[in-house]
């Protein structure tokens, strides 16, 4: 049973058809590539696949249940976790404080007005936990302002960990990110729980073969092909379509 | 098993809260014929202090807040008339009245933003200012609500001319409520709520719902707005239509503003700021004191951005930063 599972998944903007069609599997474990042209489609079908966006028409399947019908709060809350392209974080609150909220979030304290001692405790050491897994924990008391934005990079990723996710959905983990920096955010993504499906978006080429066991090439809309990078890498049409626009 | 609730639950509280019965006995012994007038500034900013909550903390922008408050002070004027005189419950009246009212109306447009949410807060307070102006026979419609005579607190305490069982009993309510707030933004439910305030959709992805997050603190916020209403409804005595007027929605959000939003502080700072300039200037010059009010509001608006008390932290933070150098 896959741990993510998109059937025929369409959408459209008006006449603009974004998403054609679409259909994966995610193993658990997986390190999935999305790639494709600007404007293939590929933030509208996480968005899709994250319940942010509804379908006109196909399925989700989470863990082989149907999650299509739930909404974005429920998908999350089932485990299926997204970062953003563009940091989404607290401004005025600190790291800690950030990734506080997501602990809270994660275990269902969000509604509560007070903690008992023991679940104070736990939501302190997943807080510590999460913050050593990003190593930030002397950033810890920074606020987002504060931050470098490879730092702000990492408390994006630091947020969905925080969540202890079974399906992630990186939207380009590294972008804006300057190239001394980014080896900070990649290898934090390499030492991700080896049974953790992780889906990413990304342009860098080099970062999709370093780390990608299998590629998903979108274009216009649709799975253009997939497969393992070799076989990706050696697609004439592909290097056409795809890497002769962005190469170098 | 229950739990036991540890301190750190209560984060939120520093001791700092004394602050406020201190300087409120000061001002009494420096101003002993003015309890009047401070007893309306404490019961001002409870309701401001409602009002920060939504503004300061949910970033729910409102002109309509006094829809709750002027409902507070009707339910407790009319159960002190109708039911009994005991003012403790009278209070709890008028806040199950504030709560009810920001209940119904926060599940009607809270799922608004922008402009027609602040559009539709105006409306529902002139909806309730309609239906008390033209309930004559229950309300007194614009002649106000007359022959309120709270009993004496807890059967000890009776209301005086002078104030000064209003005024303890305004402060003594305000204290409870700052430190209940207090309690509330620190606590997960209000990190929640400046979550949704700073990016919902961020919140959406973490796994939280904003709509009926901010509809219950909406509906708490209400519950405090109707307490100063009934606070006012027993020491003032009478409720006039003003308690649900755009002017009371619009001057409360003028004191929040000039004290600073999100800091529950600068909800006390500016009420005490605006009442004390509105009540001098208008001693000095009844038809121009608005001036005054409108320059600060400018000054603080240009030159300190955030308000007074977000002001006084950001020049502490940078003080602190300098001194650790």
């Amino acid at each position: 049973m896959s741990a993510l599972e998109v059937r025929n998944l369409t959408r459209s903007f008006g006449a603009l058809r974004v998403t054609r069609d679409v259909t994966l599997a995610v193993e658990k474990g997986a390190r999935t590539a999305l790639i494709g042209p600007n404007g293939a489609g590929k933030t509208t079908l996480v968005n899709l696949i994250t319940g942010a966006l509804r379908p006109d028409s196909g399925q989700v399947l989470l863990d082989g249940r149907d999650i299509s019908r739930l909404d974005q709060p429920a998908r999350a809350r089932l485990g299926l976790v997204r970062t953003f392209q563009i940091t989404r974080l607290f401004k005025p609150l600190s790291v800690e404080e950030n990734i506080r909220i997501a602990v809270l979030n994660r275990l269902g304290h969000q509604g509560r007005l007070a903690l008992g001692r023991e679940e104070e405790r736990r939501v302190d050491e997943a807080v510590a936990e999460t913050l050593a897994t990003v190593r930030m924990q002397d950033r810890a008391r920074s606020t987002i302002a504060g931050l470098a934005y490879g730092e702000q990079r990492l408390v994006e990723l630091a947020l969905a960990l925080a969540l202890k996710p079974k399906v992630l959905l990186l939207d380009e983990p590294a972008a804006g990110v300057p190239q001394s920096e980014s080896h900070v955010i990649m290898s934090a993504i390499a030492q991700l729980p080896g049974d953790l499906a992780v889906v990413f978006i990304e342009h860098d080429m080099d970062l999709v073969f370093r780390f990608a066991r299998r590629i998903v090439v979108l274009v216009g809309g649709a799975v253009f092909t997939e497969g393992a990078p070799a076989e990706v890498a050696a697609d004439e049409e592909i290097k056409r379509i795809y890497f002769g626009e962005v190469a170098p | 098993m229950a739990e036991r609730f540890s301190l750190r639950g209560y984060r939120g509280l520093t001791g700092a809260e004394l602050v406020i019965p201190l300087a409120a006995a000061a001002l009494a012994l420096i101003f002993p014929s003015q309890l009047n007038f401070l007893m309306l500034v404490a019961t001002t900013a409870i309701f401001v202090l409602s009002l920060d909550l939504v503004v300061g903390y949910a970033g729910i922008v409102t002109l309509g807040h006094a829809a709750f408050f002027g409902a507070g002070a009707y339910g407790a004027g009319l159960y002190a008339i109708h039911v009994t005189a005991e003012p403790i419950s009278g209070l709890l009246v008028g806040a199950a009245a504030g709560a009810a009212i920001a209940l119904a109306s926060g599940l009607l447009i809270l799922r608004a933003h922008g402009l027609t949410l602040l559009m539709m807060t105006v409306a529902v307070a002139q909806i309730l200012l309609e239906v008390a102006n033209k309930s004559r026979w229950l309300t007194g419609g614009d002649d106000g609500l007359y022959g309120i005579m709270p009993a004496p607190i807890l059967g000890l305490f009776a209301f005086d001319f002078h104030g000064r069982t209003g005024f303890a009993y305004s402060v003594v309510i305000l204290t409870l409520v700052f430190v209940f707030l207090r309690v509330l933004t620190a606590s997960p439910f209000g990190r929640t709520t400046v979550g949704i305030r700073e990016d919902r959709e961020r919140m959406a992805a973490l796994g939280t719902r904003a709509y009926p997050h901010l509809v219950r603190t909406y509906a708490i916020s209400g519950a405090v707005a109707g307490l100063a209403g009934a606070v006012s409804a027993q020491t003032v005595q009478v409720v006039g239509l003003n308690t649900l007027s755009f002017t009371m929605s619009a001057e409360c959000l003028v004191m929040l503003v000039l004290g600073g939003t999100g800091r529950l502080w600068g909800a006390l700072v500016g009420t005490l700021m605006f009442m004390m300039i509105h009540h001098s200037a208008a001693e000095l010059d009844p038809f121009r004191w608005m001036f005054v009010i409108g320059f600060m509001l400018v000054a603080v608006v240009l030159f300190l951005p955030g308000g007074v008390v977000n002001a006084l932290a950001r020049l502490a933070g940078r003080r602190a930063e300098r001194a650790s150098r």
